[in-house]
């Protein structure tokens, strides 16, 4: 029986069972940065145990949520973990890569399987900070709380951000699940733990452009929409969510990104933006 | 750039309209309905013209000197764009002349 706790923004293994699906887990678990100033209020605890048929059943409080084998098990916990966090998460939160630069901070919101955790490892390598590639969460005052987790990368998208796949250079992690590898936003670049980080700077829609990258203007309201389109907790308030992506768009610019080689796009939004200064609040890759 | 977008908003609420200017677009949430509707500039002058004593023909004639149109050009796209906030329920009358909620 293994037993992980996910506490706010962050997640510990708290019993690991000394087995080959356990320290896969902790392995998993390993790449999420453990947070000293986490409130543990209620903590998300999964229970996650090996039946005779070699399968692992994730349970948590709803049930068993997923039956897998191995790695995928872990995957399988962090997803549920992450699920979970953010359906508690009481801003406003929308599915966006997050970076942060010198002036502000940079929302690409857009679905899932559109790029976004590719772009996001693209920009750490320029030199931004990582904020998240999963969500941009939102106060009612319109500063952007982090969101980090492990980059999940196919072996394309390792290839397209020039992610180098020699074990020993220590550029990626070792958890690989169907061609996806985990990466730590750390192994990558800055990433940003201030609790509430600069204002939204820009807006920006990502598409699917062959040829060289483009950025260009949109109206601010394209930009509301984005972001309201992309939200996933918008039902709780929304005449609120919808006063509060126009409060955050009003401040901020809004871009089209047509793309198609992520680095390529992340050297142009680097030279439109400039990247990330220091600061006591950033970690840096060591 | 299409005039109108429309974005379900799953809610209980008041029968208000919230409406959100941002650069001449704007943006309609409806708690009835539980919609939020994006207009652009053209739909927002339309919006705004429909004020229950004008009909379809007359917005387009203010629409056409507004934005430097031809009339007979615009006149089916208001009335289109007319019928599409009809069918959102965001206008109180469905014949000419409408009137915004």
């Amino acid at each position: 029986m293994i037993v992980v706790a996910a506490t706010e923004w962050s997640a510990v293994a708290a019993e690991i069972a000394d087995d080959v699906t356990g320290r896969l887990l902790a392995s998993a678990f390993r790449s999420l940065e453990h947070r000293e100033d986490s409130q543990v209020d209620a903590p998300i605890v999964a229970r996650v145990s090996k039946g005779s048929d070699g399968y692992v059943d994730v349970t948590t409080a709803a049930g068993i949520v997923t039956r897998s084998a191995g790695m995928a098990a872990a995957l399988d916990v962090a997803t549920e973990f992450n699920r979970e966090l953010l359906d508690r998460c009481m801003h406003f939160a929308v599915h966006a890569a997050v970076l942060s630069t010198r002036g502000g901070t940079l929302a690409l919101p857009a679905e899932s399987g559109t790029g976004k955790s590719t772009l996001a490892a693209a920009c750490l390598r320029q030199g931004f900070g990582y904020v998240s590639d999963e969500a941009l969460v939102v106060t009612l005052d319109g500063a952007v709380l982090p969101y980090p987790r492990p980059l999940a990368l196919s072996r394309w998208s390792r290839t397209a951000v020039g992610i180098t796949e020699n074990p020993r250079s220590g550029a990626t992690s070792k958890h690989c699940v169907d061609g996806e590898e985990l990466v730590s936003p750390l192994q990558l670049g800055q990433v940003v733990f201030s609790p509430a980080a600069a204002d939204v700077r820009a807006v920006i829609r990502m598409r699917r452009r062959s040829g060289d990258p483009l950025l260009t203007r949109l109206p601010r309201s394209q930009g509301a929409t984005e972001l309201l389109r992309n939200s996933f907790n918008h039902y709780r308030d929304p005449a609120g969510a919808v006063a509060l992506v126009h409060r955050v768009a009003e401040r901020a610019e809004s871009f089209d990104l047509g793309l198609d080689d992520p680095s390529a796009a992340a050297e142009l939004l680097a030279s439109h933006f400039g990247v990330r200064e220091s600061d006591s609040w950033i970690h840096r890759p060591c | 750039m299409t005039s109108m977008d429309a974005i379900g908003v799953p809610d209980r609420g008041q029968d208000d309209l919230h409406e959100h200017l941002l650069d001449g677009d704007l943006t309609i949430y409806d708690p009835r309905s539980r919609r939020a509707v994006f207009l652009n500039r053209t739909a927002t002058a339309t919006w705004g013209c429909a004020d229950g004593g004008r009909s379809d023909g007359q917005i387009a004639a203010i629409l056409a000197e507004q934005f430097d149109q031809d009339i007979d050009s615009i006149t089916s796209q208001v009335s289109q764009l007319l019928d599409e906030l009809d069918d959102l329920e965001l206008l109180e009358q469905r014949e000419p002349p409408r009137r915004r909620r």
